[in-house]
């Protein structure tokens, strides 16, 4: 204990001695582990973070899989690579016969994921919502912060509607105010009392989205309409169970099935299986897709802030070898009185130990910075993350810290160790740089490592801008885009059609508007409408998507008309169904003649083509141009949900307050949302890949930096350690240039040895990054010149100093020390 | 090589005066000197006297504070670096005590390496590298790096390199100073054959024995030429 004491006191004191190399040292250290401690804390908090409830490892999601296919379905799903399906909703008995016969096995609970509008002192907005079974706030086991929660009281149509609302909500909606149990709210037409606000950290179920309103699940027909709550056909209530203690995940398994067997014959038949998938962070499993896309990301950026790390240790690997040669002759002398081999590499260890720590205390101060920046970066994407650093990150840093010391001070210190006293201790005019020429592969690895993720970046950037110039097919400069709400308001089908008409002209009517159109989807806004169709001159089926449009659409997108006819005021419920269709459609269908006049069978009924338009993007920028068919509107169901189009003649945000005015005129209580320009939805729509882009472009630059670090640390050893011989050369006649230029040739090819060792690492590398990437070959030979070019070029910044003070060197000083 | 009159070195009322944190070293006070082509001047006197920085600012290595420095008829007290490199590379040929080998480079390739400043093809290098190293019964060795060398053969290295740019004059500061007698004897004799083969040598030395090799024994006490002796005496 004494002697680990000693050790870290002469550890402490050689650090100190040493300033430049010690804050070179934790310097990149700390951006190192900064970096993998923001993106490791983002994995914690999507994937490894529990819900802020007690023992969240008792919850299990209740999802089923198999082939049956519900009458009535709303909930998530999705396939197996098998063609299973996986699923989440069952109906409201089958969930009731789950819950009231296994409650000596869990408790079984339940909800329904809704996105209501609110009404509150004239103010109208939509949020996220759950509308909840009685036994939910219990079975999370979770309190409220103010008031009380839903019981199984509140949970009966016949009870008074109550609400309980978010902490988030709370403060956004109602001003923090201290009073605010028992004020009144409007959730889509129905009034409910608020009795309880939920604690802060208590978001909802689902990691990346926020849950602000609760409502009793029994209000369901009333305030969504699905369906009566005994209904046997509609599938829409997603359970959730928490495990008994002492209960094994099987037992509760087979009796879920048992008990689903009795009411549903698929169940018995074996079409329909229980599948039970981790609760404890919330909604997880295949059914969460924006958080399987978060994971995919971070499964790339997690090995990316991986090789900052491994880049950050080979620097300081290096630049410990440096110093080694340079302390060669302190070593000889303790080796020669006597110190062990072992006591030789445990005092090494000792000091990449504590470079170690002050590197990660660095690197949480830095991560406590970044994590501002990520949430920034996150934020237009509407994400909600919780970023605080918490024990489990906490031990993964330590880990990092332990695992990164040993990584770069193992090898310097048993090469350390090795020294020969009577070899030392005998050279006097000439050193041996072996240890040197270890730095310097050292370097050229980092180099190598700096590389790749470079070039890797600058795969990513390409991808961005790929994605920024691909053709729309539609305009998206001046559009000002909105949606409007009215499926909830208490109008009648007519009304609402008529209700937005009006809005349409009106807007029309206000200066400096071009053109107004309105459609049930916006597009580039990932929702869409598709099916297959048969085409007369095809056997197989067609996919196409669709898109109900009113009058102008076209126009005001922008989308070239290329025959026929818009659809126009004629194309009324009453008429014949019409259709127009897209280029691409017109070509694979009618090949050789003209699409107009003719019929296609879409959905049990037939519309007649009376226009052809330019095929633009619908949902996904990356995704070609698909065949397309839009209706009218009019002829459609056209009245719920539409989403806003104008085409204005300056900014576009400008006609927001007159927009609003005229809402507000109409007295219809129709929520506006979502309100943007077209270039933002366009952003919005690639906000994943800019995130990705932008955090792979800062850990690459990340890794450039240090791998600028290594080489600057390394070339200034490198000639304060030559100084002599370079007093020698300038003796011999040697110009300063040659000099310099000595030092920049020699920083220059480790760079280019580096480079070599990098471009079959990235080439390797980028068959693992192939479905992130767009528009370009992932073996890019344009994205890994750039990134070379880049890497020689800060290089030689780097070297610079180190090459005029070496050019600088005074030969008489020089020799004096020699 | 030419063993006529002409003047090699002529140094006129030489100053230097070093300045360290308020105190002055007057390293060399108003020293005249004329070094003939073809000499061999041995340089002497007690330590700290200013002998090394005498050598070095006739190798071009330091500046004069003061005073005027012809070499070759041509004055250098005022050169730029770049110029002072030029000579050093092309007229001077220094000896150390300490032989100042460069470790990470060959016997080869250490004598080599004045000859690479000079831009001289290949070739010509080669030639002229194995004449010196010959010259110091040191071809046999030329693989070798410096550390797998003994001193005195490092010294005999040392003297290779300084020679293979036949430079006007050869300087040489206590070239034996780190070797033993045996080895030192060998050193001493191979610098009066290259003197008498032409070469100008200047050296510094503490040991009389050593400087009666030379012709001529400049004594510095002070910073000053205190003496400047001719022996007639020929000693082997
Ligand atoms: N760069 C310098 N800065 C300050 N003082 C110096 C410097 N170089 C030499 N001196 C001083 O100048 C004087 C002459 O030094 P020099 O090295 O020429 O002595 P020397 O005769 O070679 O001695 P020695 O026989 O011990 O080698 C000494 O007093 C020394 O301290
Ligand atoms: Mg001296």
């Amino acid at each position: 204990m004494g002697l680990l004491l000693q050790d870290f006191r002469y550890a402490f004191r050689m650090l100190r001695k040493n300033p430049g190399f010690t804050s070179i040292a934790v310097i990149s250290l700390a951006l190192a582990i900064g970096a993998i401690t923001s993106v490791f804390s983002l994995y914690n908090s999507l994937i490894l973070k529990s819900l802020p409830i007690k023992d969240p490892q008792q919850l299990r999601m209740i999802n089923w899989i198999g082939s049956l296919s519900p009458p009535i379905f709303s909930g998530r799903c999705t396939s197996t690579p098998d063609g299973q399906q996986i699923s989440n909703t069952f109906t409201y008995p089958t969930y009731c016969k789950l819950r009231d016969d296994s409650t000596n096995l869990g408790n079984v609970f339940a909800f329904l994921e809704h996105h209501p509008t609110i009404l509150y002192h004239d103010q109208s907005f939509t949020a996220d919502g759950f509308m909840v079974s009685g036994n939910f706030f219990s079975g999370l086991g979770i309190e409220a912060m103010l008031g009380g929660t839903i019981t199984p009281q509140h949970d009966k149509a016949s009870a008074g509607p109550v609400a309980v609302i978010s902490y988030s909500a709370w403060q956004r909606h109602f001003n923090k105010n201290p009073d605010i149990i028992g004020e009144t709210i409007v959730i889509n037409n129905n009034s409910f009392t608020i009795i309880g606000v939920m604690p802060q950290n208590f978001a909802g179920l689902e990691t990346g989205r926020r849950i602000d309103f609760y409502t009793p699940i029994a209000f369901q027909p009333a305030v969504e309409g699905l369906c009566a709550i005994e209904s046997n056909d509609r599938w829409w209530v997603q359970v959730m169970a928490r495990i008994q203690p002492g209960i094994s995940e099987s037992e509760l398994q087979n009796s879920l099935q048992t008990l689903l067997a009795q009411v549903e014959p698929g169940a018995s038949s074996g079409e329909m299986r229980i599948l039970l998938t981790d609760g404890s962070g919330g909604l997880s499993g295949p059914l969460v897709p924006t958080k399987t896309k978060m994971v995919n990301s971070l499964f790339i950026l997690m090995p990316l802030a991986g090789i900052v790390l491994l880049a950050a240790c080979v620097n300081i690997a290096s630049l410990l070898l440096a110093r080694g040669a340079a302390r060669q002759q302190e070593v000889a002398v303790r080796a020669a009185i006597g110190a062990g081999r072992l006591h030789l590499i445990r005092q090494g260890l000792t000091e990449s130990l504590l470079i170690a720590l002050a590197g990660t205390v660095g690197g949480l101060l830095f991560a406590m910075w970044v994590k501002q920046f990520l949430y920034k970066m996150l934020w237009p994407s509407q994400i909600v993350v919780d970023l605080s650093l918490d024990v489990t990150v906490f031990e993964f840093t330590i880990f990092i810290c332990v695992g990164s010391a040993l990584l770069f001070g193992l090898l310097p210190a048993w090469r350390y160790s090795r020294v020969n006293p009577i070899v030392s201790l005998k050279e006097h005019s000439s050193r041996a740089l072996s240890h040197m020429r270890l730095g310097r592969c050292m370097v050229s690895i980092q180099t190598a490592l700096a590389l790749l993720l470079l070039a890797g970046a600058a795969l990513f950037i390409r991808t961005l801008i790929n994605l920024y110039q691909v053709e729309t097919g539609f305009n998206t400069k001046n559009i000002l885009v909105f949606s409007l709400d009215s499926s909830k308001s208490d109008m009648e089908n007519q009304q609402k059609a008529n209700f937005h008409e009006q809005v349409r002209s009106s807007i029309a009517a206000l200066p400096g508007v071009l053109d107004v159109a309105n459609s049930n989807l916006q597009l580039l806004d990932r929702g869409r409408n598709e099916t297959t169709i048969d085409l007369p001159n095809r056997s197989d089926r067609h996919h196409i998507l669709l898109l109900d449009i009113s009058n102008s659409f076209l126009s005001t997108m922008g989308i070239p008309l290329l025959a026929g006819r818009d659809f126009d005021a004629a194309d009324h419920p009453g008429s014949d169904k019409v259709m127009i269709i897209n280029r691409k459609l017109a070509q694979s269908a009618f090949v050789g003649e003209s699409p107009i006049g003719k019929i296609l069978h879409i959905r049990g009924s037939d519309y007649r083509i009376v226009g052809v338009c330019g095929d633009t993007k619908y949902y996904d920028l990356k995704m070609p141009m698909e065949s397309t068919v839009f209706f009218p509107c009019r002829q459609h169901a056209g009245g719920g949900h539409l989403t806003y189009q104008v085409h204005t003649a300056s900014e576009p945000l400008f006609l927001v307050p007159a927009i609003r005015k005229i809402l507000a005129d109409s007295n219809a209580n129709v929520p506006m949302s979502d309100i943007k320009t077209m270039t933002t939805q366009l952003n919005e729509s690639i906000a994943n890949e800019r995130c990705f882009a932008v955090l792979a472009m800062s850990l690459a630059l990340l890794a450039v930096l240090l791998s600028c670090i290594g080489l600057f640390g390394l070339m200034s050893y490198y000639t304060t350690q030559r100084t002599g011989e370079i007093g020698i050369r300038m003796a011999l006649g040697a110009q300063s240039f040659d000099i310099g230029f000595s030092v920049l040739r020699s920083a220059i090819s480790l760079v280019l040895i580096g480079t070599l060792i990098g471009i079959p690492l990235v080439l390797v590398a980028s068959r693992f990054i192939k479905s992130y990437i767009f528009g370009i070959e992932p073996y890019d030979p344009l994205s890994i010149a750039g990134a070379i070019v880049l890497l020689i070029f800060v290089s030689l910044a780097a070297v610079w100093l180190p090459a005029r003070r070496a050019a600088k060197v005074d030969p008489m000083e020089a020799l004096r020390y020699e | 090589m030419n063993k006529s009159n002409e003047i090699l070195i002529f140094v006129e009322d030489l100053h230097k005066v070093f300045v360290t944190e308020e105190v002055e070293t007057h390293a060399l006070s108003s020293v005249h000197l004329k070094i003939r082509k073809g000499e061999y001047v041995a340089i002497a006197g007690p330590s700290g006297c200013g002998k090394s920085t005498l050598l070095s600012i006739l190798g071009l290595l330091d500046s004069p504070t003061e005073g005027s420095y012809q070499l070759n008829d041509s004055p250098v007290a005022d050169l730029s670096a770049s110029q002072r490199a030029r000579i050093r590379n092309r007229e001077v040929g220094f000896i150390f005590q300490s032989f100042n080998l460069i470790g990470d480079l060959t016997v080869y390739e250490n004598v080599e390496l004045p000859l690479t400043y000079q831009k001289m093809p290949k070739a010509q290098r080669k030639e002229r590298v194995q004449t010196a190293l010959e010259k110091v019964s040191m071809a046999h060795r030329m693989k070798h790096y410096p550390a797998q060398l003994s001193g005195g053969q490092q010294q005999r290295v040392a003297v290779a390199r300084a020679i293979v740019t036949e430079p006007s004059i050869l300087l040489a500061d206590e070239p034996t100073g780190n070797l033993d007698s045996a080895n030192g004897d060998i050193v001493m004799e191979m610098l009066s054959d290259l003197h008498k083969s032409g070469a100008t040598i200047c050296m510094v030395t503490h040991d009389p024995r050593y400087a009666a090799h030379a012709k001529r024994t400049i004594h510095l006490f002070d910073g000053r030429i205190v003496e400047d002796e001719y022996t007639q005496s020929e000693v082997m």
